[in-house]
């Protein structure tokens, strides 16, 4: 870990020394997050108003669907579900998870759809947390149905509650929020994922399609954290912070602040996507790649709290921030 | 009221000594699933007691484990079939924790607070559940957080070979 002793640069800029990440190649792995956007430097978003809820692009573009067919089955389609608690008590929040995350679903597809051409049925929804509450506490759980299972008619059947702390909707800056449903939906992902390659496995002949040479094509170097137990905490976020960081940036950029510089935004979302490393074995390991820890650990501290001022901290110094000038973050949305 | 009274401290005896019969599996089985836990990184852990959410077994087992050739499929983890008797009657003997207990764990490599429940203290924050628990088979509970995006909770399956209780398998319960 740098320890830094004056008060560091959070001005972003060419001179950020621990880098940005551009969207060079679209968007990854894992297809586009629109048809026909070009990120390149200039985010296509820009032109948006900041104070109404952000869409991928235009409000005409929409995910891809499948084919609505009659009569409907829920366990057709992707679904995103919001509960009332974050409903009637949160209902900026609400609004921005019913209406302009894509759908969500959108979200998981950018992930995991295009390049295969499978669908996700992915079951979402999301609510306020009832067992964190609190400051210190997490700021979100996935809570996945535990049984997994692939019908007679290939469909899996998978329903996930995500709940955020209530704490952190009223306090934490709406970047850090939309980081952390993010965040969330990703271990839905996984958990999914590692469901159906272990139904694939368990069965014969194999129900879905989720197979080990898909596995290795969409994990890379970490697909053996898909193919044992259930993968770790940890070796989930490792998983966030490495094959999945490119995808995680992606899609933040387009809630971010328009007016914020491409390179302070792809930064924030970088560090967002690698918070979660603090208690992998990789933490230890970032330095040594030219990552400096306290920056991630400071600048994750101004987006969870939403600071103004000059703080001190034991391991990293002093810093100076003013959370919406400096890093262009926006205030608490609930 | 002299019958009355001796059957009352039938009760608490057979309550208390049915317990303590089984002090030292207790006390193994939760060091196994917390050095499991955290096999990677040995550290400072504040232990909390809580209960388990028996419901999550209950729901998978009785309404959607698949029955597989040689064992038995619930929520996505494969086990013995020799489970099953277990599984159905995994409410017959419950071990309860306490505080008096946490304070004497002593597991290499780990310092060891104890917290009320309530309470959130610095650092890593870990939940233990009481056990299901028969004489070679007992399911527990350990969940942690350890930051806003840090923490899972985990149903842990063991089994007792050779005196020693392993982790057979386990089932992610949520993450954060």
């Amino acid at each position: 870990m740098t320890k830094e002793t004056s008060s560091p640069d959070y001005s972003g800029g060419g001179g950020d020394d621990w880098g940005w990440y551009p969207p060079e190649g679209g968007s990854g792995g894992g297809g586009t997050v629109c048809p026909g956007c070009s990120w390149g430097d200039t985010n296509p978003c820009e032109e948006q108003d900041p104070n109404q809820p952000q869409f991928p692009c235009d409000q005409d573009w929409q995910p891809v669907i499948n084919e609505v067919r009659e009569p409907y089955h829920v366990d057709e389609y992707d679904t995103v579900g919001v509960g009332n608690g974050l409903r009637n008590v949160y209902p900026c929040i609400a609004s921005l998870i019913s209406d302009s995350l894509a759908n969500m679903n959108g979200v998981a597809q950018s992930l995991a759809f295009n390049a295969y051409g499978d669908s996700l049925y992915l079951h979402l929804t999301f609510d306020t947390s009832t067992v964190y509450t609190q400051q210190g506490q997490g700021a979100a759980a996935t809570t996945p149905d535990t049984t997994i299972f692939i019908d007679p008619n290939g469909y899996t059947h998978f329903f996930v509650n995500i709940g955020l702390n209530g704490y952190y909707l009223r306090n934490a800056s709406r970047d850090y929020t939309i980081s952390t449903i993010i965040h969330e939906s990703l271990h839905a992902l996984f958990i999914l994922r590692w469901a159906q390659y272990q139904i694939w496995l368990n069965t014969n002949p194999h129900l879905g399609t989720i197979d080990s040479n898909y596995i290795k094509n969409h994990y890379g170097i970490y697909w053996e954290y898909m193919t044992g137990q259930q993968p770790t905490a940890s070796q989930q976020h490792i998983l966030m912070a490495n094959q999945f960081i490119d995808q995680f940036v992606d899609i933040g950029r387009v809630f971010y602040n328009p007016s914020a510089p491409t390179a302070i935004r792809d930064t924030m979302l970088t560090l967002m996507g690698r918070g979660a490393l603090r208690e992998s074995s990789m933490w230890e390991l970032l330095p040594s790649m030219g990552i400096d820890t306290c920056k991630i650990n400071i600048r994750e501290k101004i987006a969870l709290d939403c600071l103004i001022g000059s703080y001190n901290t034991s391991s990293c110094g002093s810093f100076t921030t003013h959370y919406i000038d400096s890093l262009f973050l926006t205030p608490p949305c609930h | 009221m002299r019958i009355i009274n001796l059957l009352f401290f039938i009760c608490l005896s057979t309550v208390f000594f049915g317990q303590s019969k089984h002090k030292k599996d207790f006390k193994m089985i939760y060091e196994t699933v917390i050095t499991y836990s955290f096999k990677d990184n040995p550290r400072e852990i504040t232990i909390k007691a809580t209960t388990l959410n028996n419901d999550i077994l209950k729901r998978n087992y009785a309404g959607l484990a698949t029955p597989l050739k040689n064992g038995i499929y619930i929520g996505n983890i494969t086990l013995d079939s020799s489970w099953k008797p277990f599984l159905n009657q995994a409410d017959s003997m419950k071990l309860n924790l306490t505080s008096y207990e946490i304070s004497r764990f002593k597991i290499p490599g780990f310092t060891i607070h104890f917290s009320e429940l309530n309470k959130t203290s610095e650092g890593i924050n870990v939940s233990l559940s009481n056990i299901l628990f028969s004489k070679n088979r007992a399911i527990v509970e350990v969940g942690y957080t350890c930051g806003p995006l840090c923490g899972e909770g985990r149903i842990y399956f063991l089994e007792k070979k050779n005196k020693k209780w392993q982790v057979i398998s386990f089932l992610l319960t949520w993450i954060s």
